[in-house]
Formats: structure tokens, sequence, C-alpha cells
């Protein structure tokens, strides 16, 4: 009978389980939806303000603004976004190992900032020097947070003090899939001009305020604070998406487990209801003898 | 020869107006300028000030950060971090914000570079300041 009981208590201890994973998977479907909202939000800002670098930026060189400019390959970072939080699948491990990979592989030194604290913990454990650590970031994104660090990034870029900063982060491809990548952030890859725009700045006939270099100035840390909101976006939406079919697989786990121990406690159960029946009929006979 | 000029104004949590209006005026880094329908194509920074647009005889306001300024014949966009109706500022969380963000530019060195954002911010909540106590 203490079997039984042992098994009773397996039972409930997985429903339990599968209650807090149902609900992590609704509070993750939730936070999604706002994260891909606010993702939405941001799309046009980031679109008017990338054509408008793009055709003022049309005919400038290299050479035009620190933050273009192109060096010698010596010193090179990169920010790592990952979660502060854990129960997401892959997420963090696969873009740790991405980077991981990509420190030990290049051929030049290799600095490593991060967003998160799961990718921090990961590298401090591997005794990996972790540049600067953003906190906090994600505790309520907003384009502040996002933009101190892009001015952050840029400042150290045209101080020299790296030669390329690079951006590691989740890509959403899907709810099902996210991908890690690396993606260049400085020198800066200018916005290229589409052809069905009719946008076209820079001409003669165009006013400028103030004059078109000094517009230049302004606009070109602008797109990179808007590259680095946009990657902070992509990524929580990654998060919560991966989160999301996490929470889902455990509870179709827990289901399935239910299921099979409770298929073993019903076999407990007859098994011993059986001897029951044979220790009665036994006794019966016995007393006809 | 169109009539009115569609005004987009976006931020980075999204867009806050989208009208058709007769003309706007905006504040750039040079000085402040009014668009009209047929404007030559303009390319402007804006600095933390005044937006005002006329539309069916009336005269809306609102305050915008800095950012910037994108007019063609028929159409103005304005990409900038924050932009609020004058009626919608409220003045004494403005007061208290300006209080402590001078608090934190006094407690940073002359040469740090966290003073350009608070600055920045400093900026912002002045424009708004002055907006609401116009007539």
């Amino acid at each position: 009978m203490a079997n039984l009981k042992e098994i009773r208590r397996r039972i409930a201890s997985v429903k339990g389980t599968q209650k807090i994973t149902r609900a992590m998977k609704m509070v993750a479907a939730a936070k999604l939806r706002k994260a891909q909202e606010q993702a939405e939000n941001f799309r046009e800002y980031s679109k008017l303000t990338s054509d408008v670098l793009a055709g003022v930026a049309s005919d400038a060189d290299d050479d035009s603004h620190p933050l273009l400019e192109r060096r010698e390959q010596k010193k090179a970072l990169v920010l790592e976004i990952s979660s502060d939080r854990g129960l997401c699948g892959g997420f963090n491990s696969n873009l740790n190992r991405l980077v991981a990979e990509r420190l030990k592989l290049s051929d030049v030194p290799v600095s490593l900032s991060v967003v998160g604290k799961k990718a921090k913990s990961y590298f401090e454990h591997r005794n990996v020097e972790v540049q600067r650590y953003y906190a906090d970031v994600f505790d309520d994104l907003n384009y502040d947070a996002a933009a101190a660090i892009a001015q952050e990034l840029a400042a150290l870029y045209a101080a020299g003090e790296y030669d390329s900063i690079s951006l590691a982060y989740n890509e959403m491809v899907s709810v099902v899939s996210q991908v890690p990548k690396v993606v260049p952030l400085l020198p800066l890859a200018l916005p290229e001009k589409k052809a069905d725009d009719a946008k076209d700045i820079g001409p003669a006939g165009f006013v400028f305020e103030p004059e078109k270099k000094a517009l230049l100035s302004i606009l070109l840390p602008k797109y990179v604070e808007i590259k680095v909101f946009g990657a902070l976006l992509e990524s929580l939406a990654a998060e919560h998406a991966a989160r999301m079919s996490a929470m889902e697989t455990a509870t179709n786990n827990a289901q399935d487990m239910i299921d099979s121990l409770t298929l073993v406690y019903n076999r407990a159960r007859q098994t011993a209801i059986t001897s029951e029946l044979m220790d009665i009929v036994g006794g019966a006979e016995a007393l006809n003898d | 020869m169109t009539a009115d000029v569609r005004l987009k104004v976006v931020t980075p949590s999204g867009p806050v107006i989208d009208e058709t209006v007769r003309s706007i005026t905006a504040c750039s880094e040079v000085g402040e300028f009014c668009v009209l329908p047929e404007h030559r194509p303009i390319l402007a920074s804006l600095k933390a000030g005044r937006l005002m647009f006329e539309r069916d005889g009336e005269t809306k306001v609102f305050a915008t950060d800095a950012g910037f300024f994108e007019g063609g014949p028929d159409h103005v966009h304005v990409m900038t971090q924050h932009c609020v109706a004058k009626e919608d500022v409220i003045s004494d969380e403005v007061q208290t914000q300006l209080a402590e963000l001078q608090q934190k530019l006094n407690s940073l060195s002359e040469d740090s570079a966290e003073r350009l954002p608070v600055e920045a911010s400093i900026a912002w909540c002045e424009a708004q300041i002055r907006i609401v106590s116009e007539p």
C-alpha cells in the first residue's frame, strides 16, 4: 500500500509543476504580444530615420565621420544581449556558445560587454573578463536605456578603443525559432537607399538646416541608437517566444508523465485488489474445508 | 497643387500625430520656421521646443524633443524621442524631474560622458515648461 501512496504523491507533485509551467507559458505569451507591439511601434520611427540617413549620406565617404571610418583590425568588442531570466530553453546557451566560439577563434583580441544576467554569469564562471555589464535593461525596456548604451559604444569607437564593435543577439525568426547571430554595428554600414523610394535627398534644391555635414553628425549616432534598440527589442521578443515554447514542451512532458504514472498507479491498485480477493477466497475455502 | 500637408510625428514608442494640416511651425537648431503646402524639400535638425500646426482654422501646440524634420511638397515627417500635446504636459511632474536632473548634472564632473544625455533631458523638460507657461 505504501507504494500506491508514493505514486499518488508523485502524480500530485507533477500536476503541481504542470500548473506552474502552464501559467508561465501564458505569462510568456502575454509578454511576447507586448514585446511585439513595442517592436511594431518602433518600426516606423526606425524606418523614417533610416530613410532620411540613407538620403543624406548617399554621397558621404567613409572618412566623413568617425563612426564611418574603417580601420585596420587590432581590437574588437562584442556586445552580447542575453536575458535576465532562465527557463527559456536554449535561448541563452546557444548564444553564449556562439559568442564564446567567436572570442576563441578571432584573430584579434576581442573584448566582451553584456546585457542580461545570464551571459554575465556564464562568462564569469568561465573566467572570461566582462568589460561592461549593463544591468536591469530589460526591467523596463525603453529607448533611453538603449540610447545610453549606444552612445557609450559610439564614444568607444570614435576614441579608437576598438576597431570594430558587433552585437550578438537572438533573432526571432518565428515564435518557434530563434537564431543566435553576431552582426557588425561599428563602423556603421549605411542603410541602403531603396529604389522605389521616391524620396531623394541630396540634389540641389533641398534645404538643409544646419548644413549637410552637421546633420550627418547628428544622424549617425541616432542610427547607432536605433540599431541597438532594435536588437534589444528583437532579443526581448525572442526571449519570450523561447520561454513560451519551452514551457509548452514542459507542460506536455508533465502530461505524459502524469499519464504513465496514472497507468502504473491503476495497475498497482488492481494488483492490490486481486491479491486481497485471493486472500478472501483462500480464507473462505479454508473455512469450507 | 496640394492644398494640405500630411503631418506625421513618430517616436520610438509609436506614432503620435498623423493628420492632414494647413501649416506647420517647428524649431530647428537655427531658428523657428514654418512649412506650408508646396514647400521646398527640407531636412532640419530640431531642438527641443514647440511644434505647432494649423488644421481647420484651429492651432494645436505640441512640445517635441530634439529630432529631425523631413518635409516635401505634400508631407512632413517629424522623428523625435518625445512629443506631447501642450494640454497633456503635467507641469508639476516635469518640474520635479527637472530638479532631479539638475541635481544629477551638478554631481557629474565637467568632462563626464554622461553629461550629454542629462543635458538633453534637461532641454526637453525646459521646453515643456516653456510651452505650458506660454499664453
